[in-house]
């Protein structure tokens, strides 16, 4: 299987590089030639985007599902536009050396605005000549910015994805593993109504599968847990999820050192379409913000040592400098169940790693290291930049599952800090590698790209 | 007056607009205008047509007059190639506008159009109340990049074109200023340039390398004013916004009031700029605001452009020694140090700017560190000018100006945006990978896609502002 993976990698591979030879030829070969370090690995870094990101066809590398290592594979996709609409169609392959796989596709549509009618601007208010009443947000450039409808698919198949128990004082030494072959298909509408938020809809299908690894190093989790320990063990069921969402994002402009806030509540649905065992509800609430560091500072740049200059750049009127960025996020879920039901162990709510989605949570604890039907989590994430796509990162996590939304407290936290560093691509972290501790679990160093799902 | 007072220096360029066609029937005591004046430019038929104050808010310049050297020239002597000697009559101007847009006689005459004062209420009440200067120049007879270079640079070195890739290697004020070290700014004087999307100077290496320090938006700069005194930057550039288009949400027009824009736009962003200073009380009493416009637009005027000095020994373009000013551009000067009603007749060009900021800020000026012109510039500190001892207590009372919702229409792309746009392909190749902007840039056909453009390669360059800011 892998073998022949690989094959369709390399052959695909092939051809993508063939189409853009003249520009890989000129930045790689820039890469060789120019002289200097910087300017060696600035081609270099221009050489390595270009074959990541090739139109149509280029080699990606991602996350199948925290525990199943780096997954290689081929992505493509094309942005055209008709009649003021765009298209963007993408599809993504890719594998691991551990022998996990997925796919998946997408095909987005972004509307064309349409704008209700506007309310003339107060006199002296210079932010806004015409502020719109209702209509749909037009960037020319992000397609994210625009009302879409979106059609998604995927199959994944994780060949090993760890278990501790279920609720916040699982031990380690419960560890279990099982595999997991997910399939899904759906759609979503997305209208960003006002210039600080947006509603949306998202309806999909979903079809797990829990596998047996009685081959594997750990015991399989049948071998230790049961259906009443792991709810949804044995079982086969199929989902309809349904989630309405409202997303707000509030820009801070001008010298306030908040930079924005970030906010999203949704309400999923989750319809066991094989009777109401596991059907339930899930309420989620996220919350991130991000704050300018500035420090006292006195002098220009030139009059400041370059370590200075580095650590803490200058920034306007030389009184301050910029120290970084601090990121915090809060993430709430509490899922709510019929009183005979109870949510599947694999739709569960984690913490430990980074969840299936590729969101990070308790970093200096193994993947999935908690599991629960709720959630509570808190992050603080220090960012400096160091050089070009390289950056510095610290970070304190602290967080609990729940069994029951009821037991959401600040008892039973789960803490963890830790240190590291990222790379950025198209102005996204593309991939991190940090070291996590303080969980009285050991020191977790861990390697993170992009998630598939 | 006691110049060490002045603590910052704010300077606003608009477009492309000449002194007569804004102030010359402006009727303020004692300025060199049109009121009471008989001037006049003879049309292809040779009947003579005289400056008139019916200029529109906008809608006049479907065809925006010509003010490349080539035009200028011809407005300036009447002759694309004048003899070695001939000196500047002003008598060109309707015949550059009628060449260039094969325009019948009665089309060509807009170009004489100026303005009435009750249409520019802001700018007039502000030239009344404090000082207006008659006789500033801009720096050479051409169009907006050179003369902008020479704002912040003291020269466009020996270039007349508006190619953006030579927009790099200059040293500026802002460089001089970063490196001074005076009893006052021991360890540099802070310097910003505000904009609101896109400048020209994006693309300077000293000030891309320093680009927290150096770079801001409008928004910055009003919150800026709103805080303390002393954390606004000691001389501070700002820029209008050079196109139409959306951020967000919201439809933001084009402010900078070249032709053809409304220039009530333009008006509206004076008045906030000047509302930001004067309400803290503070930073008002320890400052200048000089207003002014980068170069006329092919827009009468009737004072010829003096000769001057060449900024180095160079050899320009064209043929031109750069030994002769271009055409003269409203400018006011706004500080509570200035009497209302003060016309100031001294010469002064835009490397005016960068050494009255390097007189009043470092207290060196007279080197060629910017340029042999702007050694030789003079400074508009003088007494005549900043002609009082104490600041003013009086609070003057500025006509609002409400300009009626602008179009949201799409339309192709300016010329100044065009040059703006391969500036801005140009710089965001140079960016790293991370931070480039993937649009493909033979996509960018109308003037709103090129402003999402610009504004998020300018935030990708410099961190501030942004597409969404």
């Amino acid at each position: 299987m892998m073998r022949r993976l690989l094959l369709f990698y390399l052959l695909f591979s092939g051809l993508a590089l063939a189409g853009t030879v003249d520009d890989l030829k000129a930045s790689c070969g820039r890469a060789r030639a120019k002289k200097g370090a910087s300017n060696r690995l600035h081609w270099a870094e221009e050489c390595v985007e270009q074959i990541f990101t090739l139109d149509v066809v280029h080699p990606t590398i991602k996350t199948i599902a925290p525990g199943t290592g780096v997954a290689l594979g081929l992505g493509t996709q094309h942005i055209w536009r008709r009649n003021s609409f765009e298209y963007l169609p993408s599809l993504t392959v890719v594998g691991s050396f551990g022998g996990s796989v997925a796919v998946r596709t997408d095909f987005t549509i972004a509307l064309p605005p349409v704008s209700f009618g506007h309310v003339p601007a107060p006199p002296n208010d210079s932010q806004a000549e015409a502020r719109p009443r209702l209509g749909l947000i037009v960037d020319s450039v992000d397609i994210d910015a625009k009302a879409s409808i979106g059609l998604h698919s995927y199959w994944l198949n994780a060949k090993q994805q760890d278990f501790y128990g279920i609720g916040p004082v699982s031990a380690r030494s419960g560890l279990a593993v099982y595999g997991l072959e997910e399939s899904g298909a759906g759609v979503s509408f997305n209208d960003p109504i006002t210039t600080w938020g947006q509603v949306g809809l998202k309806i999909d299908f979903i079809r797990p599968r829990t596998l047996s690894l009685p081959n594997a190093g750990p015991p399989s989790i049948e071998q230790l847990y049961a259906s009443t320990t792991a709810p949804g063990l044995g079982t086969h069921a199929k989902f309809m999820r349904y989630e309405p969402y409202l997303h707000s994002r509030f820009r801070f402009v001008g010298s306030s050192r908040w930079k924005f806030l970030d906010l999203r509540i949704g309400d999923s649905f989750y319809q066991d379409l094989d009777g109401s065992q596991f059907s339930f509800q899930r309420i989620t609430a996220t919350a991130r913000t991000e704050y300018d560091i500035l420090l006292p500072s006195v002098g220009t740049a030139s009059h400041r040592e370059a370590w200075k200059q580095f650590l803490c750049p200058a920034s306007r009127g030389a009184r301050h400098c910029s120290a970084g960025t601090l990121d915090l996020v809060g993430h709430v879920s509490a899922a709510y169940t019929g009183s005979n039901s109870s949510v599947p162990f694999y739709l569960d709510e984690t913490l430990g790693g980074a969840d299936i989605y590729g969101n990070d949570t308790l970093r200096g604890y193994p993947d999935y290291r908690f599991r629960g039907p709720s959630r509570m989590l808190f992050q603080a994430e220090y960012r400096h930049g160091i050089w070009g796509p390289i950056g510095f990162l610290g970070f304190y996590d602290v967080g609990r599952v729940a069994e029951r939304p009821s037991d959401l407290a600040f008892e039973h936290l789960r803490h963890d800090f830790g240190l590291g560093m990222t790379m950025s691509a198209t102005n996204r972290v593309v991939f991190r590698v940090y070291i996590g501790f303080g969980t009285g679990e050991g020191i977790r160093p861990n390697a993170k790209f992009g998630s598939i799902l | 007056m006691d110049l060490s007072k002045i603590k910052h220096i704010f300077v606003l360029m608009l477009e492309n607009r000449s002194f007569d066609h804004l102030l010359g029937f402006s009727g303020i005591a004692g300025i060199d205008g049109l009121v009471g004046q008989k001037r006049s430019n003879r049309d292809a038929v040779g009947e003579p047509v005289a400056p008139t104050p019916d200029a529109d808010y906008a809608g006049d310049y479907d065809d925006d007059p010509g003010h490349d050297f080539e035009d200028v020239q011809v407005q300036l002597y009447g002759t694309r190639s004048p003899p070695p000697g001939q000196q500047p009559d002003m008598s060109g101007f309707v015949k550059s506008y009628a060449d260039k847009y094969g325009l019948n006689p009665t089309e060509s005459h807009r170009v004489m159009s100026c303005f009435s004062p009750d249409k520019l209420p802001v700018l007039v009440t502000l030239a009344k109340q404090f000082a207006v200067c008659d006789q500033w120049f801009s720096s050479l007879p051409g169009p907006t990049l050179p003369n902008r270079l020479y704002t912040h640079s003291g020269t466009s070195g020996g270039r007349l074109d508006m190619s953006p890739e030579y927009f790099t290697g200059f040293r500026t004020i802002f460089e001089v200023l970063d490196e001074a070290s005076t009893p006052r700014y021991p360890k540099g004087v802070p310097a910003t340039i505000y904009c609101d999307g896109w400048t020209a100077a994006a693309t300077f290496n000293y000030l891309l390398k320093y680009q927290q320090q150096f770079f801001g938006t409008l928004e910055d700069f009003y919150s800026d004013c709103a805080g303390s005194e002393e954390d606004v930057p000691a001389y501070c550039f700002l820029e209008p916004r050079y196109s139409s288009g959306m951020v967000g949400e919201t439809f933001f027009p084009q402010n900078d009031q070249h032709p053809d824009s409304d220039v009530r736009q333009g008006e509206k962003l004076i008045y906030r700029v000047y509302q930001a200073i004067r309400k803290n009380r503070k930073l008002w009493e320890s400052s200048i605001l000089v207003i002014t416009y980068d170069e006329h637009g092919g827009l009468y005027d009737h004072v010829p452009p003096p000769a001057c000095d060449a900024p180095d020994d160079k050899p320009g373009d064209l043929g031109f020694d750069f030994k002769r000013l271009g055409v003269r551009v409203p400018t006011v000067l706004v500080s509570p140090y200035i009497n209302p009603g003060t016309v100031s007749h001294i010469q002064f060009d835009h490397t005016s700017l960068i050494s009255t900021v390097r007189k009043l800020l470092t207290g060196v000026w007279q080197d060629n560190v910017l340029g042999m012109r702007a050694r030789n510039a003079n400074t508009f500190d003088a007494p005549e000018i900043l002609n009082r001892d104490t600041p003013r207590p009086d609070d003057v009372y500025i006509p609002t100006v409400v300009p009626p919702t602008p179009s949201q229409d799409d339309v192709d792309l300016s010329v100044l945006q065009s040059f703006h746009l391969k500036q801005a392909i140009a710089l965001n190749q140079t960016l790293p990978p991370d931070k480039r902007i993937h649009t493909d840039p033979d996509t960018i056909k109308t003037s709103q896609r090129a402003d999402v453009y610009l504004r998020n390669v300018f935030a990708a360059a410099t961190g501030a502002g942004g597409g969404q800011s």
